[in-house]
């Protein structure tokens, strides 16, 4: 292991921070996939896309409250107003797609819904891209404070840390939701059986609400965040993301709350961390393009030895 | 121990710390009907999902007729002797009967490889002696050839087939469900269900057959139905047959062997007069409900 | 054989179905112009690989996402041994070498794909496809020794008969309505073969089939390897057509398509993988044609209706997306258009026909019946 300390101790720590800064944004945004496949066992195709519009909901609020010059108290104003526009705006477009294109669905064949997501899926992005932007970008303004902060070898910018932060809060807030009031109980139960939880009286209906609503606001405010750090932002965004938390989803063993923030952090880091270790390995050369091909292989690896996530829950075949 | 015989040793079977089944052992020599009862949650299905590979026992060891099985996957434990049927029916629901039928005797439709000629105990052997290096070669050969003699049809698999096509209406007309073989097995009757998985359990050619609650849901005619149809298999097709039932008629009029689980541990064995005596039996089945003779033992 | 026992259904049967596509291909070939053979090559060729991947999903019941992967697999082989501009690989192999070196190559990596995966839980092989249709491409883009990248590979060897070279879009078209015409035979004796019944032994029931004697990873393996070749099979017939492979073809968009397809025509069912094909390729293909602009041009309130609410969106939301082009501009604008469409038609269709355009028989009862149990349930 010696061969790691070649390369500085700087240049780990920004491996560290660049990973958690992406397992931030794939953690939010898995928690929608996994919310969405535990109720109805539904690959949410089109949970990149409920990512990419609250991306671009935020966009609007920003550049409407002054784009590049807003200053002052207005940035902190600018900045919760675009989430909560971004929170708002995935949480109509993912109940839109839950009314259109899954509830139809419900007692469908299998593969009918997650067709038809992954048409809602083209559908949006494409609309976005080749209808309204015509293939060019948009960027968001570059309001967020510059500074950073340092701690030894350890340089984290101001944006990143209030990344970090506002995941983590997101986060926490999902889980009280969850684990703590009557809507979350209904959920769990739901995710439980469906069958079994409306012969105990719960509105079934209302529980798939939430639960899109949920995930949505958590890609919403993922969807900021990422414009913040990422600038560019295009119809087509939510697709790499949106395999990606669904890999981290799977990883943290698929269904389970704490699984997918586990997993998001775990792929952000084997991403950047891992990659750059393997990178120590004479003869082993993967420029920061293969990340992909790192995700997923790992993920092919965990899903031989662990097939139900590292950190799912042993599951005995059943006859 | 002669061919269909099944010996259980010391079987135990856990899932996340909790014990389903704890040392259990027991012995069912070729061509007996033996019973194996209990009150719900005892570990009589956990039993047979070991026993047919669907779990794999996390202790002790089971054999039929001498070969050793545990850890055999549900596939090879079929190709060993072993076939079942489900408490709750599995069809495969939108086939045919014929079609259920024919799934079960897929192994036994010849194929070109030569493979298939072979005896259950010749092919075992030699299963056991390939290594890595030959058998994936081997088993690659064995699909191209499988996937060229389905595109192709040769007149031997065009016979293969019609062979076995005539022994699954044999079979569904042993079971009684002559002239049913198209009907879709979804819209068949519950009690033509239950016969057509024993239909589909035969067709793998067992020596050793596992039903899991056969007359559950019957009404009395239909279950007295469902014993001379047992009784005739291990006539006709020369099986050990190994029942789990709740209802008491059946076992003491079909049984000649019971075994009694409860908690996962065997509490009793022996003859239906035995069982029926021992003091444990009566506990284990107290404050649960009643066990009398002639009645049921679930309500 | 086991059509006898299959309860008879008035219906054309299914070689008069081939018959029908063939002679509606030829006719199409006799009478069209080039710019129409073009759409009728791609409607076929995703006809192809919608049978191979029906294999797999319609037969086998395994979810694949990335059937790009031996698409791309199939193209790349017939490239890097079939161009004199690939490096690496000197010489040219002859192209009728390179086509079975290509089914062969999509086989092995199907299988070794599959081996890890297959015995796994179903939605994993979807994500694992998913993801794996996604690194051949970023293979594709980073390995510049052997694919030149993102430059892309042309001039590639054209498959030749007697002294002639298969080079003109017509010529294509008959071949891959051969093809077609051959994946549909080889598809259709499999299905109705020992091997097609345990593969729908345990799209019913996976468990229940293993303890019936069936090996189920063998079998899986084989609809997964079998889906495979028949991709790189479409992928080797398409390279040298468009005489250019680059990463940028193989996006998941080709995954999508092929298995939005063979869901939308009708699981299962080769006539309604063609009728997906020629509704989902044919209809966006036929919105790049001058014709159909023209048509619409006629269409002028359509276009400043949704300019009103265009404006009206960008009042309320502050953003500014692009107002509708005047019509003159719409026959470019429709070609850019057409995976909206596409994306929409997939949302109609399956919310107004669940189990897909025409249902073969076997499915239809599926459809109507409850839910299978899941694997893991008692």
């Amino acid at each position: 292991m010696t061969v790691i300390f070649l390369t500085s101790a700087e240049f780990w720590a920004d491996q560290l921070v660049n990973g958690l800064t992406t397992g931030s944004i794939y953690a939010l945004i898995a928690l929608g996939y996994t919310m969405v496949y535990g109720v109805l066992q539904l690959i949410n195709f089109a949970h990149g896309e409920v990512f990419m519009i609250g991306s671009f909901a935020g966009y609007g609020v920003l550049v409407a409250m002054g784009g590049d010059d807003t200053s002052g108290a207005m940035i902190a104003l600018a900045l919760v107003l675009a989430m909560i526009a971004a929170s708002a705006a995935s949480m109509g477009t993912a109940l839109a797609i839950e009314r259109i294109a899954y509830r139809p669905l419900r007692n469908a064949p299998r593969l009918a819904p997650l067709i038809s997501a992954i048409g809602v899926s083209v559908f949006l992005s494409h609309l976005v891209d080749d209808g309204f932007l015509t293939g060019r970008s948009k960027y968001y303004p570059s309001i967020f404070p510059d500074g950073a902060l340092e701690l030894g070898p350890l340089t984290i910018s101001a944006l990143q840390i209030f990344l970090m932060g506002s995941s983590l809060a997101m986060m926490g807030g999902l889980w009280w939701v969850i684990q703590r009031t009557k809507l979350g109980r209904g959920i769990r139960a739901v995710a439980e059986s469906r069958d079994n939880a409306s012969l105990m009286g719960i509105d079934v209906n209302r529980a798939i609400v939430v639960t899109f609503a949920l995930g949505a606001i958590m890609a919403g405010v993922a969807g900021v965040l990422y414009g913040l750090f990422y600038s560019a932002i295009r119809g087509s965004m939510g697709f790499i993301p949106g395999v990606k938390a669904f890999t981290a989803a799977v990883l943290g063993g698929i269904g389970s709350v704490q699984g997918a923030v586990i997993g998001g952090y775990f792929l952000g880091l084997t991403e950047t961390v891992g990659r750059e270790l393997l990178n120590e390995i004479p003869g082993v050369s993967l420029p920061n393009q293969w990340k992909d091909v790192v995700a997923f292989s790992l993920l092919v690896l965990v899903l031989i030895f662990r097939p139900n996530g590292i950190f799912g829950q042993k599951e005995t075949k059943r006859a | 121990m002669a061919a269909g015989d099944l010996e259980v040793r010391g079987l135990g079977m856990q899932f996340e710390g909790l014990s389903a089944l704890s040392d259990v052992s027991l012995r069912v020599p070729a061509g007996e009907i033996h019973g194996l009862i209990g009150p719900n949650g005892a570990g009589k299905t956990t039993l047979f999902n070991c026993l047919t590979g669907f779990y794999r026992p996390t202790a002790g060891g089971v054999w039929l007729s001498s070969d050793r099985i545990d850890g055999f996957a549900p596939h090879e434990i079929s190709a060993a002797g072993i076939s079942r049927t489900f408490q709750n029916i599995r069809l495969f629901s939108n086939m045919t009967t014929i079609e259920n039928v024919l799934v079960a005797s897929h192994r036994r439709i010849g194929g070109v490889t030569g493979y298939h000629t072979l005896s259950r105990r010749e092919r075992y052997v030699l299963i056991d002696k390939m290594r890595i290096p030959v058998r994936v070669p081997m088993a690659l050969a064995a699909g191209l050839a499988e996937i060229a003699g389905a595109i192709v049809r040769p007149p031997a698999a065009r016979r293969h087939e019609r062979d076995a096509v005539e022994r699954g209406q044999q079979l569904l007309k042993s079971a009684g469900l002559g002239g049913r073989e198209n009907v879709v097995a979804r819209n068949l009757p519950y009690g033509d269900q239950r016969r057509l998985e024993i239909a589909r359990a035969l067709a793998t050619g067992p020596r050793l057959l596992l039903l899991d609650e056969p007359t559950a849901g019957m009404n009395p005619q239909e279950s007295s139905a469902m014993v001379a149809l047992i009784r005739r298999i291990r006539d006709e097709f020369d099986t050990t047959i190994v029942l789990i039932e709740h209802q008491m008629r059946v076992v003491m009029g079909v049984c000649e062997q019971i075994t009694v689980l409860d908690y996962g541990r065997k509490i009793s064995e022996g003859t239906p007069a035995q069982v029926q005596k021992d003091a444990r039996v009566v506990e284990a089945y107290l404050g649960t409900r009643a066990l009398k003779e002639g009645g049921h033992a679930t309500p | 054989m086991l059509e006898s026992v299959r309860p008879g259904v008035p219906r054309l049967p299914e070689w008069a179905h081939a018959l029908i596509f063939l002679i509606v291909g030829l006719l199409g070939w006799y009478f069209l112009d080039d710019t129409w053979v073009r759409m009728l090559f791609l409607v076929t060729l995703y006809a192809t690989l919608g049978m191979g991947l029906n294999v797999v999903v319609g037969l086998a019941g395994l979810l694949d996402l990335g059937f790009v992967a031996f698409f791309a697999t199939g193209a790349y082989v017939v490239a890097i041994w079939g161009a004199p501009i690939s490096p690496s690989v000197d010489g040219v192999v002859n192209y009728w070498v390179l086509l079975p070196m290509a089914v062969f190559a999509g086989a092995g990596i199907g299988m070794l794909l599959g081996l890890p995966v297959l015995p796994l839980r179903g939605d994993y092989l979807a994500i694992v496809t998913l993801g794996f249709g996604e690194i051949i491409r970023i293979l594709a883009l980073n390995m510049d020794d052997y694919t030149r990248g993102s430059s892309g590979i042309f001039a590639l060897a054209k498959p030749d008969y007697g002294a002639e070279t298969v080079d003109s879009v017509r010529e294509f078209f008959i071949m891959i309505l051969i093809a077609a015409m051959a994946v549909w035979f080889v598809t259709a004796r499999l299905r109705d073969s020992k091997v097609g019944r345990a593969w729908e032994a345990i799209r019913e029931d996976e468990d229940v089939a293993q303890g019936m004697g069936i090996n189920t990873v063998r079998y899986k393996l084989m609809a997964f390897a079998i889906g495979a070749s028949i991709g790189a099979l479409g992928g080797a017939i398409y390279a040298p057509f468009v005489d250019f492979v680059a990463p940028a073809q193989f996006s998941l968009i080709v995954s999508i398509n092929v298995l939005a397809l063979v869901i939308i025509g009708g699981m299962g069912n080769t006539t309604g993988v063609i009728a997906g094909s020629a509704m989902l390729i044919g209809v966006p293909e036929l919105l790049q044609f001058q014709e159909t602009a023209d048509v619409l041009a006629k269409f002028e309130w359509l276009r400043d209706g949704l300019n009103v609410f265009i404006d009206g969106f960008n009042a309320v939301s502050f953003a500014d997306l692009g107002k509708l082009p005047p019509s003159e501009e719409w026959g470019d604008k429709l070609a850019l258009y057409r995976f909206i469409v596409f994306g929409a038609l997939l949302v109609m269709v399956m919310v107004l026909r669940p189990s897909g355009l025409f249902p073969s028989r076997r499915r239809e009862l599926e459809f109507t019946a409850e839910e299978p149990a899941p694997a893991g349930s008692a």
